[in-house]
């Protein structure tokens, strides 16, 4: 998005004064309109499809596979596709390694079959459009997508280190996958305010942004800062960071909520 | 051999279709008005392809601007979860030569189809998602394109439409889904509009010549099915689009 001069300085002026004005007239804590779509995917165990009224637009897809995790304990594979960039981009290299980091709070005991198998997850995001930093709706298609993965039902027994089996299935009956994912908040901050989920002109003229993780009513590694733009990126004031953190887990529980009752 | 039986001796394919029947399509056209200029969704059975089309557009790089037309680029992701198992592949897809071979086919389909002498220095951009794949790919993806680049408004000659066509033994099997694909030799035809002209022809597979013709019949047929479905979801959507407007 381009912007004149006089439409960034108002802008700016507007997000600065107090309380902060937004030019879609949201609250500072208040997210775009999402639609959410769960489980369209039969192939997959479990899939969203997320849309912010901005047209941003984000697919996920969960994939599980029987591992032998003596040998493999890694259960969770992550794999971001950004539409327009490349493989090798910064902003996708960055995302993955995000979550990658993120994901780790995840509760790999669930994932757990028997004594010698697990089930390995594997979660591919495709980002269709993003007008702005994908990575708040991104962790919302990762929440309802593992929110809506039903894996197979195990019928056979748990301990199998002493008889050597597979473990078997039920023909039909599926587990529903009880995880409790991360979610990630992305704030922009301009002057000495403070707001969530910045939208394409307010990233425009932002000094600078954070990027905030959340997860069971506590805030959790990592919290980045971030540039949203080139030009108007400033340091800001350090107590702004604790005012995001606070202003993230009031709201956070509430979205975690919503998100769950798809 | 698979131990599934292709086509039983009562004529039932796999998923109890008739040799000459259409596999379920559905599509919507206009899905994703904020991110590009013409966008459809298209079901076909179990395919299901996001095709948006972004320009006519002023091109970034110099060497995509051509005087005399528009530049024609098309991008097809098949994404790594698309099959029923994932790919394996470490690295991208996106280089993989099969896909480069399916973009430079598109392109050379459409390149003919669409009146690109009417927009010179620009470029037209064609990014296809393949969410889910399950036969007969090609076919879908020109489908999809045609009916995106209608929705972008782009001038073009005529539909575009494309199918599977294979061939058991001496029966032709009409748009084929990925087992019938894996058993049997396979042709995908793209039609244009009512006529008999095909504007795409692929043939992967070893086919007795003498067939040849069948098959090409019931494609064409087939084809002409699946430009009508287009056609009527198309029109419904300007129905909506009108009554909506006028209610306003």
């Amino acid at each position: 998005m381009t912007l004149s001069v006089a439409e960034k300085s108002y802008l700016y002026d507007a997000l600065a004064s107090t309380p902060s004005i937004r030019p879609d007239g949201r609250y500072p804590y208040q997210f775009m309109p999402i639609e959410i779509y769960t489980d369209f995917l039969p192939s997959s165990n479990g899939s969203s499809r997320i849309i912010a009224s901005d047209g941003s637009e984000c697919i996920v897809s969960v994939k599980a596979k029987v591992v032998d995790h003596t040998s493999d304990d890694d259960l969770l594979h992550i794999e971001i596709d950004i539409a327009g960039e490349r493989d090798d981009a910064l902003i996708t290299e960055s995302c993955t390694s995000l979550f990658n980091k993120l994901l780790k709070n995840i509760d790999m005991k669930k994932l757990q079959l028997t004594k010698k198998y697990s089930f390995k997850l594997f979660i591919d995001v495709l980002v269709i459009s993003s007008n702005s930093n994908p990575v708040s709706l991104i962790s919302f298609g990762i929440y309802s997508s593992l929110n809506s993965t039903s894996l197979p039902k195990l019928v056979s027994n748990f301990d199998d280190l002493e008889v050597e089996e597979l473990p078997m299935f039920h023909d039909y009956d599926l587990v529903k996958l009880e995880v409790v994912p991360p979610l990630v908040f992305v704030l922009g901050i301009v002057k000495n305010n403070i707001f969530i989920d910045p939208a394409a002109s307010e990233c425009e003229v932002a000094n600078n942004g954070l990027i905030i993780s959340w997860t069971n009513g506590k805030i959790i590694a990592p919290i980045r800062t971030l540039a949203l733009n080139d030009t108007n990126t400033k340091g800001f004031n350090p107590n702004l960071i604790q005012e995001g953190i606070k202003l993230v887990e009031k709201y956070a529980s509430d979205i975690a909520s919503a998100l769950q009752n798809i | 051999m698979s131990r599934l039986e292709v086509y039983s001796p009562e004529g039932l394919r796999m998923d109890g279709r008739r040799w000459n029947e259409l596999r379920r399509f559905e599509t919507s056209i206009n899905t994703h008005s904020h991110a590009s200029d013409g966008s459809s969704y298209l079901e076909q059975g179990n395919n299901k392809i996001i095709t948006l089309v972004k320009g006519p557009t002023e091109p970034t790089l110099r060497s995509q601007l051509d005087q005399t037309k528009a530049t024609l680029q098309i991008t097809v992701n098949l994404t790594k979860f698309s099959k029923f198992e994932r790919s394996k592949t470490t690295g991208s897809t996106k280089n993989e030569r099969r896909i480069l071979e399916i973009q430079t086919a598109l392109v050379r389909t459409f390149e003919k189809n669409l009146m690109l002498n009417l927009y010179p220095r620009t470029i037209i951009d064609i990014e296809i998602h393949v969410l889910q794949q399950d036969g007969g790919v090609l076919g879908t993806l020109i489908n999809g394109i045609t009916l995106a680049c209608i929705d972008a408004g782009i001038a073009m000659y005529d539909y575009i439409s494309g199918v599977s066509i294979g061939l058991y033994d001496t029966t032709p099997l009409l748009d084929v889904n990925s087992l019938e694909e894996a058993a049997m030799s396979c042709v995908t035809l793209g039609v244009m509009g009512k006529s008999e002209k095909l504007s795409l022809l692929q043939v992967e597979d070893k086919l007795p010549l003498d067939r040849l013709e069948n098959v090409l019949a019931i494609g064409i047929a087939g084809a002409h099915r699946i430009r009508d479905l287009m056609d009527e979801a198309l029109r419904n959507h300007a129905q909506k689009r009108i009554s909506n407007a006028s209610n306003k």
